[in-house]
């Protein structure tokens, strides 16, 4: 028997069925059953019989709407018709959509749509700082979800950290435009940054995918410097620094005495200016200590700025033109570099160690 | 699906004239006897009202929910029934289900036809090649429909159902051996 022939005999066998006369029977059994229980449950809110009217909306939307979710001006416009039109729950059921869900075109089109509808600074930071922890939320659902979808996870995380770096140089400008503003804003994103670490630990453990991987470095880095940044403004703000805030400093120092050392192990025979570096970073402590914390936050950046440096020296082939250039885990890395790159440079002026000492 | 969480008793009766058929002859193939299947397809569609009941989770896709449910069950009954039987019953006994019985009407009527040759090569392969085909070939599902189903990639649904038509040739040819020696 040939293949054809297989798969027409096997088509025959659809007519195997239940006897007529037991279905029949067995559906008025069960709709018996199902209008014994409907009658004798409460009556459905209206709210919902909504939700359930909602919920196969989406599914029908979403059905027949494909297309038209797949572009994002057409997404935007239908966001507008379909808010307009007062039927809000497309916009709800596209919340807890992923990428590759056709509505997800709908919840990134509403996210833009919300950002060019505010007008205030500091509640355009507060949106963008949530819709970067949407984009984690993502990440932590598609991770769980497992098979493939490194990719869209690369993507996600890669989002974010284009979207909190925005955030950041926001909330330094807005700094120096209305400072109280600006200590408002770094506060709504400092109080996000833990958790922002948590997923992309989290991510970087459980992938061994390498382009994820590095991207999830970036995205810590990008993290980190929205810490600083925050940290600068709040304390060089007016008002009195708490002592989170000095918890925190000194966790920074911690860190950055650490990463240092890692990034200059990198080097044969030991970085330049390495040892001004960590002596920068005693510096900072004596400062935090006599309670200047302006001078040691400005010293922590810039040691931290030495040791991003250092890292990108190690990969020099990652970026050019701002465009990455492929895998980068298929290119050699260069694991000992010549140490020509000189880092004191980056501590002139603030805190470097008093020579006359 | 909205009417059906609306409890609309019709909604209920437009699925089961939809799916009952198809549900019933998933479990067939898998089963020994007609009366078999049909406790379970009813069993199948009263968990299906209960689950909607319950409301703990949306329904998404009712195919590929009724599917699933299906194959749970039929799992279940299985594994009644062997710790109900005194004597232990092999685990190959759950995967290669015994053909239907010989001694029926209608086992007697349908052996003499191709079909009937199909169907009990069919039967001898391993569950996972018979239910690649039983959705494929004679439901007529598509890739993405199975995979939605039986939970696994379109890659790993096209191996599979490759596999078991190439399995089910070899399966026939046995079959059909065995049928001109006696």
């Amino acid at each position: 028997m040939t293949t054809h022939q297989l798969k027409k005999q096997l088509s025959s066998l659809r007519s195997i069925k239940p006897d007529a006369s037991w279905q029949k029977q067995q559906k008025e059994m069960l709709l018996n059953i199902v209008r014994e229980e409907a009658m004798s449950q409460p009556v459905l809110s209206w709210s919902t019989r909504i939700e359930n009217a909602g919920t196969a909306f989406e599914t029908f939307f979403a059905n027949s709407f494909k297309v038209m979710a797949t572009h994002s001006v057409s997404a935007i416009l239908l966001v507008l018709v379909v808010l307009s039109g007062s039927a809000g729950y497309v916009v709800s059921a596209a919340e807890n959509s992923l990428p590759g869900d056709s509505l997800y075109k709908v919840k990134t089109a509403v996210e833009t749509a919300r950002l060019k509808l505010t007008t205030s600074p500091q509640s355009k930071v507060a949106l963008e700082v949530e819709f970067a922890a949407r984009r984690l939320d993502e990440v932590t659902a598609l991770t769980k979800m497992g098979g493939g979808n490194s990719l869209k996870v690369a993507e996600l995380v890669s989002r974010f950290e284009t979207d909190l770096t925005k955030v950041a140089f926001t909330a330094k400008e807005l700094s120096v435009s209305s400072p109280s503003s600006g200590v408002e804003v770094a506060k709504i994103v400092d109080a996000r940054l833990g958790n922002y670490i948590y997923v992309l630990k989290n991510t970087s453990k459980t992938t061994d995918n390498s382009d994820l991987s590095r991207r999830v470095d970036k995205a810590l880095i990008a993290v980190n410097k929205a810490e600083t940044e925050g940290l600068k403004v709040i304390v060089n703000s007016d008002t009195p620094s708490d002592e989170n805030v000095v918890n925190k400093l000194d966790v920074k120092i911690k860190n950055a005495e650490d990463n240092l050392k890692l990034a200059e192990a990198r080097f044969k025979g030991g970085a330049k200016g390495a040892i001004e570096a960590h002596q920068s970073l005693e510096e900072a402590k004596k400062k935090m200590d006599a309670g200047d914390l302006k001078t040691a936050i400005t010293i922590i950046a810039q040691v931290e700025d030495i040791v991003y440096k250092l890292n990108e020296v190690v990969i020099p082939e990652e970026e050019v033109n701002g465009e990455v250039l492929g895998d980068v885990s298929k290119e050699p890395v260069k694991d000992e570099v010549k140490s020509d790159v000189d880092i004191s440079i980056g501590l002139e002026n603030v805190g470097a160690p008093d020579s006359n000492k | 699906m909205y009417r059906l969480y609306d409890r609309d008793p019709e909604a209920f009766g437009e699925l089961y004239d939809n799916y009952a058929p198809r549900i019933y002859r998933y479990i067939y193939f898998k089963v020994a006897t007609r009366s078999e299947a049909e406790d379970l397809t009813a069993e199948v569609f009263l968990k299906t009202w209960e689950y909607v009941q319950k409301r703990e989770k949306r329904i998404t896709s009712f195919q590929a929910f009724v599917y699933r449910l299906a194959r749970n069950i039929v799992v279940d009954h299985y594994r009644s029934r062997a710790q109900q039987n005194e004597h232990n019953i092999e685990d190959d006994k759950l995967t290669n289900i015994p053909v239907p019985s010989e001694n029926s009407i209608e086992e007697i009527l349908i052996r003499e036809t191709d079909m009937a040759t199909v169907q009990k090569a069919l039967q001898k392969l391993k569950e996972e090649y018979r239910e690649a085909i039983v959705l494929r070939y004679i439901e007529g599902y598509s890739i993405g429909e199975i995979a939605k189903i039986l939970e696994k990639s379109k890659g790993a649904v096209r191996v599979t159902t490759h596999r078991a038509v190439e399995a089910l040739k070899n399966e026939l040819e046995t079959v059909e051996a065995t049928i001109q020696k006696k």
